[in-house]
């Protein structure tokens, strides 16, 4: 069933009173505003929304429920906040406090596509243990100079995304080739297109354009930056 | 520009320097007029142009340096450029460069300023900048590059005459450049603490020999201190840069072209800039249509080379057919026959088989510079590198193993777009086993006379790609042995497209054809000379006096021509080719081969084509020009398919011809490559042939 995006907010709200509805007491205004840190009026206001939207039904110093489509959406955003948890804490090993602050934040825009990218990365990983034991060894060993944006080989830079060079590390003769083209650290390089037959690749540097082959470029380190040249 | 009365105390030498692409041998052509001379620096196939001439009353050296991106010296190229600025007797040097492209262009500055020579530069293009939305500050510009700046336009010859005389003024001044990059202050310091160790050198010198050292250049006349004091810095600077010097030093220098660049330039648009270039590679370098483009292009440039040079060619073959014509009908009777036939057949002919190629190699070259100065070449590499690179080759070697289809003597000669050694020499090696022309006339006879028709065109094919097998493993087999280590770079600037003039485009065409005439054309005379005399001598007087006297008494032509030919076999036989065919005979017995097939494949050596006419001979059928069937139905009575198969196999995989190897010594300067090649082809080709035989005898396929 395709429900109409709602304001990440009032996905807030629905999420809330699906876990408070599920505790003896019900979801009452005043746990709600308390678990979300708002003002009583403030929810109020927002359940008078969400009723009118057909998601949420109360009355007055009654407890707070949720309608069949409402239940529905809710239990989407725990779903895919559960799952976010998940990936966070166990593929990416982020500590469990960092992991719901991240995944309250992601929920409501990671599309179903990214999540279960997210799912079957982390069901690979676990399904081969020597491939997560090599992968942990990496994760660990990082000092965080990556962060933030990306970094990648010139050769996987995408066409048409501004790269700055970072470090030019490889045997001799190549590199002083590629210095004294002009390819040193701290320069803009872009990707301008790849040969018909996927290899080499020309790029433009200073002006100028430039070929090399992609296991050439791949040692060029670079940090992708937006926007086009 | 002339003037007369100048002594040879007054000669300058002036330089020409600057990147590839950047329009400076065009300069040259216009600076140099028609006093240019073309050679090779000696020991190197690396060209050297110079000129001597007058202007003002002093005798100018005009030397057309390498192209070159910068003077560290790790190619011939550059190691020549930086040899030739630091030979001392250089008045000034003037660096060409692109206005459209200063940035780079000044990378080159940077270490130019460094050797310590008075300093002219030519802002070429100037036109094409001032198109694209570029102004410069001239005069800002000579202050921050240490020397006058005369802005210069290649295609029309602009601003050349202006140019030399500032560049002489500056000679005559005597002044060195006076731009000096600055590295930053730790690299500075370690420069300073090297250049010390230097003792006996001037501060300028004490100076480069510093920075060369520190740029991980070896330096054998060093002092040990310097070499220890570079050792120590080097490690130090890359602890505390965290990246090699030599990246820190070009970052230095870059720093200094940008800036520069950035200031002398006091306009620019951009997005003018390259729209053409761009526009013109969406098209050539196109996902779908980029391919079929060049095929197309590259079709043209073979029947350019080869169909536009066939008509030519015949008439050189006709013109030198009626001189010896005329020469064998006006040579009074009886006087030394020896020498007619040494002129006819030996001088004659060994001149016919180097101009009869000139056609062909003109064109060939005239493709060639036309590829190059528009700027598609580097993109046939480009398009061609991922094939040509998986067999162990250059993007660039593409069109030397095309033009091989034609003939292997203009392919070799094509090479010369190749850069690096390792690529351009592995590229000469295997371009002889791409079947050229001359080998398609022994298929031609061969193949009919020993396979039914619907097999012939599969025969054909399989000759074809066996050739182009072999090169593919040679290629790797002498990429893993003599050309070993890391393949080249293919680290490559693709330059904008510009159209060249025909004025440039024609003297660079003349230029390598009249190289070729010296260098390539005396060799293939003189040994075919020498072939002409192997297969002349000794000779029988009392055989032909027999012969002679029995053709006299023969009643019919026909039977006159049936005598006339025993006659040849008989004499061939006796001669030392034939003599050496009878002696090689065990040699080739396993290959399937006779000894009048050991003595057609050695008169095959001349040119292959001749493999036909001399099995003509030695089946005492004349030559068989015009109508071959008599001669298959003798190989047919004589030979199997498989021994037919393995004659193929042997003239595609063994030396080509004379031509070929006075093409390879030409082009690596070299005796040694050239003897490597006749006998490496040689044994290869024994090998392969002696294995096919054997496998096909074994396979009971010898009976068919």
């Amino acid at each position: 069933m395709k429900i109409e995006r709602l304001s990440a907010k009032a996905e807030d709200y629905l999420e809330t009173i699906l876990r408070l509805s599920e505790t003896p007491r019900g979801a009452r205004t005043g746990d709600i505003a308390e678990t979300m840190d708002v003002q009583p009026s403030t929810v109020s206001a927002a359940l008078k929304s969400l009723k009118e939207q057909g998601l949420a039904e109360y009355t007055p110093y009654g407890a707070v429920g949720l309608t069949p489509k409402g239940r529905q959406v809710a239990e989407d955003i725990s779903g895919r906040h559960v799952a976010l948890r998940r990936f966070f804490t166990e593929t990416l090993g982020l500590a469990q406090e960092d992991a719901e602050v991240v995944a309250c934040g992601m929920e409501h825009d990671a599309t179903p596509l990214v999540l279960e990218r997210m799912g079957l990365l982390g069901d690979f990983l676990r399904e081969h243990p020597g491939m997560l034991e090599k992968w942990v060894k990496v994760r660990e060993t990082a000092k965080g100079e990556r962060a933030p944006g990306v970094e990648s080989g010139l050769d996987e830079l995408p066409p048409g995304v501004r790269g700055v060079v970072m470090s030019v590390d490889m045997e001799c003769a190549l590199r002083k080739r590629l210095v004294e083209m002009g390819v040193t650290p701290g320069v803009l390089i872009a990707v301008e297109r790849v040969a018909p037959l996927g290899d080499p690749i020309a790029v433009e540097v200073r002006g100028y354009r430039l070929s090399m082959r992609k296991s050439e470029a791949a040692h060029v380190r670079v940090k992708w930056r937006p926007g086009l040249i | 520009m002339k003037g007369k009365g100048t002594s040879k105390a007054d000669r300058r030498v002036v330089l020409l320097a600057g990147n590839p692409n950047s329009g400076k041998t065009s300069l040259f052509n216009w600076l140099a007029g028609a006093h240019q001379h073309v050679g090779n620096y000696p020991g190197v196939t690396v060209e050297k142009k110079s000129a001597v001439f007058e202007c003002d009353g002093a005798e100018i050296e005009l030397v057309d340096l390498p192209g070159v991106y910068s003077l560290l010296a790790a190619s011939p190229e550059e190691e020549i450029a930086r040899d030739e600025i630091l030979a001392g007797n250089a008045g000034v040097v003037i660096q060409v460069l692109d206005a459209t492209n200063l940035e780079r262009n000044l990378h080159l500055t940077a270490q130019l300023a460094e050797m310590g020579v008075p300093v002219a530069y030519a802002l070429n293009m100037s036109d094409e900048a001032a198109a694209n939305g570029l102004k410069f500050d001239l005069e800002l510009m000579s202050t921050l590059l240490g020397g006058p700046v005369v802005p210069t336009n290649g295609s029309n010859g602009e601003g050349t005459a202006a140019l030399l005389s500032a560049a002489l003024r500056v000679a005559a001044e005597g002044q060195p450049c006076t731009s000096r990059v600055n590295y930053g202050l730790d690299i500075e310091c370690s420069i300073a603490a090297v250049a010390e160790q230097f003792e006996g050198d001037d501060a300028v010198s004490a100076r480069r020999r510093a920075i060369a050292l520190l740029d991980g250049l070896s330096d054998p006349h060093a002092p040990a201190g310097a070499r220890e004091a570079a050792a120590r810095e080097t490690a130090r600077l890359e602890k505390r840069g965290g990246r090699p010097l030599d990246v820190q030093i070009a970052e230095a220098r870059y720093g200094f072209a940008l800036g520069a660049a950035t200031e002398a330039t006091q306009e620019s648009s951009p997005h003018v800039r390259r729209a053409r270039t761009l526009r013109l590679d969406n098209l050539l370098l196109h996902r779908v249509w980029g391919l079929p483009i060049f095929v197309f292009l590259m079709w043209g440039v073979f029947n350019l080379v080869f169909a536009l040079g066939e008509p030519p060619m015949r008439w050189i073959e006709a013109g030198l057919e009626s001189l010896s014509g005329w020469l064998v009908s006006a040579w009074p009777d009886g006087a030394t026959p020896l020498l007619q036939s040494l002129v006819v057949d030996g001088v004659i002919g060994g001149v016919g088989g180097v101009i009869s190629f000139l056609p062909n190699i003109l064109l060939l070259f005239l493709a060639i510079a036309f590829l190059e100065d528009t700027g598609y070449m580097a993109r046939v590499a480009f398009l061609m590198d991922r094939v040509m690179h998986k067999m162990g080759l250059h993007g660039k070697s593409f069109i030397p193993m095309l033009i091989g289809l034609g003939c292997t003597v203009p392919a070799i000669l094509a090479t010369r777009t190749l850069e690096h050694r390792r690529d351009r020499f592995t590229t000469i090696l295997v371009a002889p086993f791409v079947s050229c022309g001359a080998r398609m006339t022994i298929y031609a006879l061969l193949i009919p006379a020993f396979f039914a028709p619907r097999w012939r065109g599969w025969v054909l094919w399989g000759i074809y790609m066996a050739g182009i097998l072999a090169a593919v493993l040679v290629a790797r087999v002498l990429r893993g042995t003599l050309f070993r280590g890391e393949s080249a770079p293919f680290v490559m600037e693709l330059p904008p497209y510009r159209l060249p003039t025909w004025r440039s485009v024609g003297i660079h065409m003349w230029d390598r054809a009249w190289m070729y005439l010296q260098k390539a054309g005396t060799v293939i005379l003189a040994i075919s000379i020498l072939l002409w005399a192997l297969g002349t001598f000794p000779r029988s007087p009392e055989l032909d006096r027999r012969y002679e006297a029995a053709i006299g008494q023969a009643g019919t032509s026909e039977e006159a021509v049936a005598l006339k030919a025993a006659w040849q076999t008989e004499t061939l036989e006796i001669t030392a080719i034939g003599r050496l065919g009878k002696w090689l005979e065990p040699a080739i017995r396993p290959l399937g081969f006779d000894w009048r097939v050991g003595t057609a494949l050695l008169g095959a050596f001349a040119a292959k084509e001749v493999f036909v006419a001399q099995m003509g001979i030695v089946f005492s059928l004349g030559d068989p020009d015009g109508d071959p069937e008599g001669l298959r139905q003798a190989l047919r009575k004589n030979y199997t398919p498989l021994q037919g198969l393995a004659m193929m196999l042997f003239c595609l995989l063994s030396a080509p011809c004379v031509a070929t190897i006075a093409a390879t010594k030409r082009e690596t300067e070299s005796w040694g490559w050239a003897a490597g090649m006749l006998l490496g082809m040689t044994a290869i080709a024994w090998v392969a042939t002696f294995v096919v035989f054997q496998l096909g005898q074994w396979l009971g396929r010898g009976a068919l």
